[in-house]
């Protein structure tokens, strides 16, 4: 079912002392040949805000152009969620886009019409405008997402969600499923939507969260992707939205297989302190409840896990111990079985030399420096508004692990941000969302040269899968 | 699970059984015995003393040098050392530099190779001292100078340590440096992938060359260890959420260019190690002297003026290198009739003062050395003042100067004639002046004991004076020297030096004077209750107490 590499970044510890030591056990899993090439039907659920917000222009410099050469005055118009600015102009709004990404998935040809896609809006209240059914008829899909022109309101998110989540409900619970949730402002029902993102992942539907714009709560969405081990997107314009839904939508139909779970074991004087999935997208793995869900692994490249063990309280002699254990088991929904993988034993050397303890693997330092990345960046995007000078320092040192890493496009991103900071002084709302959100999804490998795509080599996959 | 306890909690993990191999960790190498002898170059011998250690690749033991000084021994098969200890044979072999082992010795016996090292008395390392819950800051600091100092001298030799740790630091009198074995030429390429948990830099790991900022890291990271009592963790420094206490004033601006991204850091060690040294003088103790003075004329009838002079002057600097406080005070005893007397003392008492002021206010930190030089010259050259004034004056007379410097808590003296200088500490007193005078000629000629100083006759004939000739013969200023311990002597805090004349020095004992300074532990009421008590006893001479206390906090 699943190739599994799994190592400590040190192979020794310090012998002879009770004190706290750490091992980032890396788990690094490919689907096998066999896995790889079965195809099961996916479920998604697009959620689409559709509050009045949604019915600004889209290219608002289009529009500030265009009424200026015109000599127009707008009148404000309130809406359920606000006013905004109503002119007699023929430009796309927010929303108009939105449905254009929403036409283009309900298209794409990697879905087949055994795949399944329900239509959620939401705005003073939420409704399927096409409850979840098999793709066999796309027009009928196509004319539910034109149905989203009439709708308009307010914002409540969690109505949406729950409104997906009863969509999800029917669903076998082996299938690869998805939220496709989208917002462009803040919520009134916040409460409500973390509790509901936790019952997604029981369900084993990962949230891809995405917020458009400056006024989404940037703290929501990351919460809401992370509770359901799915990824936050910081969407600078609506048109990024149209390469999210195509990004998720190959990610989907890649997880041949789901609900991976870990049972872990430790002898005493060692605890689980965290778990997180670092590739291909960041993650926290909730440590509760036990066995630990891990979510779908995709096919065509690895998907790697970081559980960070705390080694302490007993003294021991030179030896070699087994710490831990992992035992996986997952489904294989496209070969309609769930099995078992062989039990991954971490044993390590307890050693007084202290030349050997300092021996890493550069492989899995590299995937936990990762994890550091993104606490530097979550750090900096806090700091931007009360302390600059800090979240400078902070963004340079995420910048410079990240040129080390070989993560070209966050070193970029931080590269943007440093430069605005000089400038400004400060960093705008658009750039701390991207900051706090755009490490997350843009992991990379590590312990090998980096491609500018992050896919392994056919040599890689060769190797790892046995094809 | 196979070896899993089944449990029913929900939150993990299970509990495992422990699995133990043990590992053969006897020598590769057959250990020499203690007192197996040694023969390298040029017949030089090493006596085994223990067996340290053993790797696989190579045996470590602590020896001996034919001169007995300590050395460690690195022993392996055949003629090649193995790369971990090769490369100190490789860095030491020429490097002086008091913060590493010297190298003694390579050579190659019996299919065995050996390197010998220099080894200091065995000791703690700062990983010792770190195991405590409370580190002294500014001992924390002196050590990390020093190592900074020695990573310094590396680097220029062109190499990069890559491994300073805690453990890696032996404490004593210098540090030395061990722990060389990831060291590497800078630029080149590393040959493995490591990295010390809590110290090591977090571009070490992944880094394609050896670059000496990683060791600025290091540095850093064992301060920051000893300021939050916890290593960094492997996950990265938290300093943008750290909150440093009001004590570690300083500290922050340091580790910020120690454990930020490259090229925000100290572009070069010494760079570091001078912020360091800034920072240990910033936060040193801020010292205080307090000087006090009182005269008397006396009960004698016929003196109708009083020919003793005293005075002092203090000053104190502070800026970002820190604080220096100074005070130089004098007491003269002015000889010789028709204003003679106190024309002389006056003019040394004023000469001295000015030339003081003069000096502190161009070098306002004197060294050690200037110190001691400055307060002969000065004494000198009252002397000149003195024999112009009484030239001018066309007068016969001259004066016992004694004047002391005090730099911190460094002291040093002139002095010349019968005044005194006694030294309080801790309720006892201590003369540390020898008195130019015929009885004190007797008392080392061992004709009088030293008691009966007080009462000969010619207690009052002094031997040496200002105004008898200039200039001064070399020899005619005496310093501390003169007791044997030196021309410095460190004053502790509380201590008290009394600087008096003979009229206050002869009918007050030494006794007295304790236990006066025991009641009366303000200054000024002290000095008062002294000249009162020479009252008491019949003074008849003048009278003058100068009393300079130094205080730290």
């Amino acid at each position: 079912m699943l190739k599994t590499i799994f190592k400590p970044h040190r192979r020794y510890l310090k012998a002879g002392t009770a004190d706290v030591q750490k091992i980032f056990a890396m788990l690094k899993l490919i689907p096998d040949t066999e896995a790889a090439a079965s195809r099961s039907p996916v479920a998604l659920a697009l959620v689409i805000d559709t509050s009045s917000s949604m019915r600004e222009f889209a290219d608002q410099d289009a529009f500030r152009r265009e009424a200026e050469r015109r000599g127009l005055s707008g009148s404000a118009v309130s809406g359920g969620d606000g006013t905004y600015q109503a002119f007699d102009i023929e430009l796309p709004t927010k929303l108009d886009r939105a449905i254009e990404a929403a036409h283009a998935l309900i298209d794409d040809a990697r879905l087949s019409p055994a795949d399944q896609l329900s239509i959620v809006h939401f705005d003073d209240a939420a409704s399927a405008l096409l409850p979840m059914c098999r793709l066999s008829d796309r027009t009928a899909a196509n004319s539910a997402v034109e149905s989203l022109r009439g709708c308009s309101g307010g914002t409540r998110l969690a109505d949406g969600l729950r409104c997906a989540q009863q969509q999800l409900s029917g669903v076998p619970p082996e299938l690869s499923k998805r939220v496709l949730l989208l917002t462009d402002g803040q919520t009134i029902d916040e409460p409500d939507c973390r509790p509901l993102a936790a019952q997604l992942a029981t369900a084993n539907a990962p949230i891809a969260a995405m917020g458009l714009g400056e006024e989404y709560n940037v703290d929501l969405m990351r919460d809401l992707a992370e509770t359901g081990r799915g990824s936050p997107y910081h969407l600078k314009t609506i048109s990024d939205f149209r390469t999210v839904l195509d990004e998720q939508v190959g990610a989907s139909v890649s997880e041949v297989v789901t609900d991976l779970r870990a049972t872990v074991a430790a002898v005493r004087g060692v605890s689980v302190d965290s778990g997180t999935r670092v590739y291909p997208s960041l993650a926290e793995i909730s440590l509760s409840p036990h066995p630990y869900r891990l979510g779908n692994i995709p096919s065509g490249d690895y998907t790697v896990f970081v559980i960070e063990f705390s080694v302490s309280g007993i003294s021991r002699p030179p030896s070699r111990v087994r710490l831990a254990q992992v035992g996986l088991e997952a489904n294989v929904p496209g070969l309609r079985r769930r099995s078992e993988l062989p039990l991954q034993d971490l044993f390590v050397e307890f050693t007084t030399n202290e030349t050997e303890i300092a021996i890493v693997d550069e492989e899995v330092l590299g995937y936990v420096q990762q994890k550091s990345v993104d606490r530097l960046l979550q750090e900096a995007a806090h700091l931007a508004t009360v302390d600059p000078g800090r979240a400078r320092q902070t963004l340079l040192a995420a910048k410079g692990m990240t040129q080390r890493l070989g993560n070209h496009a966050v070193t970029k991103m931080l590269e943007e941000a440093v430069g605005e900071l000089a400038r400004s002084g400060t960093i705008s709302a658009n750039t701390r969302k991207t900051i706090a959100l755009g490490g997350r999804t843009r992991t990379v490998k590590t312990g090998q040269p980096a491609s500018e795509d992050g896919a392994p080599s056919e040599e890689e996959i060769r190797r790892l899968t046995g094809i | 699970m196979d070896d899993a306890t089944p449990s029913t909690s929900e939150v993990g993990p299970l509990l495992l059984e422990e699995l133990v191999e043990p590992i053969d960790d006897r020598p590769v190498l057959a250990p020499l015995s203690a007192g197996t002898i040694l023969t390298g170059p040029d017949a030089a011998t090493f006596t085994v003393a223990a067996f340290i250690r053993s790797t696989g690749e190579y045996n470590t033991y602590a020896a001996s040098a034919s001169d007995g000084c300590p050395v460690q021994l690195y022993e392996s098969a055949g003629d090649a050392l193995p790369r971990e200890v090769g490369i100190q044979a490789e860095i030491l072999a020429g490097f002086d530099c008091p913060q590493f082992p010297r190298l003694i010795a390579r050579f190659s016996a019996d299919d065995r190779s050996y390197l010998v090292v220099s080894s200091g008395p065995e000791c703690n390392t700062l990983a010792d001292m770190l195991q405590n819950p409370t580190v002294d800051q500014r001992e924390l600091l002196r050590i990390l100078a020093q190592v900074a100092y020695g990573a310094a001298r590396l680097h220029e030799r062109g190499w990069a340590h890559l491994g300073l740790r805690p453990s890696a630091i032996r404490l004593g009198r210098p540090i030395q440096i061990g722990g060389l074995t990831h060291a590497a030429r800078i630029g080149e390429p590393l040959p493995e992938r490591f990295s010390y948990a809590g110290y090591s830099a977090p571009e070490l790991p992944i880094c394609s060359s050896a670059d000496p900022r990683a060791d600025v890291y290091g540095v850093g990271a064992i301060l920051f260890h000893g300021i939050t009592g916890a290593p960094i963790p492997e996950t990265g420094a938290d300093l943008a959420v750290w909150k440093p206490g009001p004590g570690a004033a300083g500290i922050p601006q340091i580790l910020f260019r120690c454990l930020g991204p490259q090229d925000t850091r100290y572009s070069a060690m010494d760079e570091l190690q001078k912020d360091l040294v800034r920072l240990i003088r910033r936060t040193a103790p801020q010292v205080t002297h307090t000087a006090v003075g009182d005269t008397t004329i006396g009960l004698e009838p016929s003196r109708r003026t009083n020919q003793d002079a005293y005075g002092w002057v203090t000053g104190r600097r502070r800026d970002d290198g820190g604080s220096c406080t100074w005070t130089v005070a004098c007491v003269a005893d002015g000889m010789g009739g028709m204003e003679a007397g106190e024309v002389a003392s006056s003019a040394a008492v004023r000469s001295v003062l000015s030339l003081a002021n003069g000096a502190f206010a161009t070098c306002p930190e004197p060294s050690p050395e200037e110190q001691i030089r400055w307060v002969k010259e000065w004494a000198a050259a009252a002397n000149t003042a003195v024999c112009d004034e009484l030239s001018t004056r066309r007068a016969n007379g001259g004066t016992t100067l004694t004047c002391v410097c005090l730099v911190e808590d460094r002291l040093t003296m002139a002095h010349i004639g019968d005044s005194r200088l006694y030294l309080v500490r801790d309720g006892d007193v201590r003369v540390l002046s020898r008195d130019h005078s015929l009885a004190m000629a007797l008392v080392m000629q061992g004709e009088i004991g030293e008691a009966d100083v007080r009462t000969h006759p010619d207690r009052s004939k002094v031997t040496r004076s200002l105004g008898d000739r200039d200039p001064l013969p070399a020899y005619y200023i005496e310093g501390l020297d003169t007791l044997g311990d030196g021309p410095m002597m460190a004053i502790h805090h509380g201590d008290t030096l009394l600087l008096c004349s003979d009229g206050l020095w002869e009918p007050v004992l030494e006794a007295d004077i304790a236990r006066t300074l025991l009641e009366q532990p303000e200054p000024g009421t002290a000095a008062g209750q002294l000249l009162t008590l020479a009252l008491q006893e019949g003074g008849s001479d003048n009278a003058t107490v100068l009393m300079l206390r130094m205080n730290k906090r």
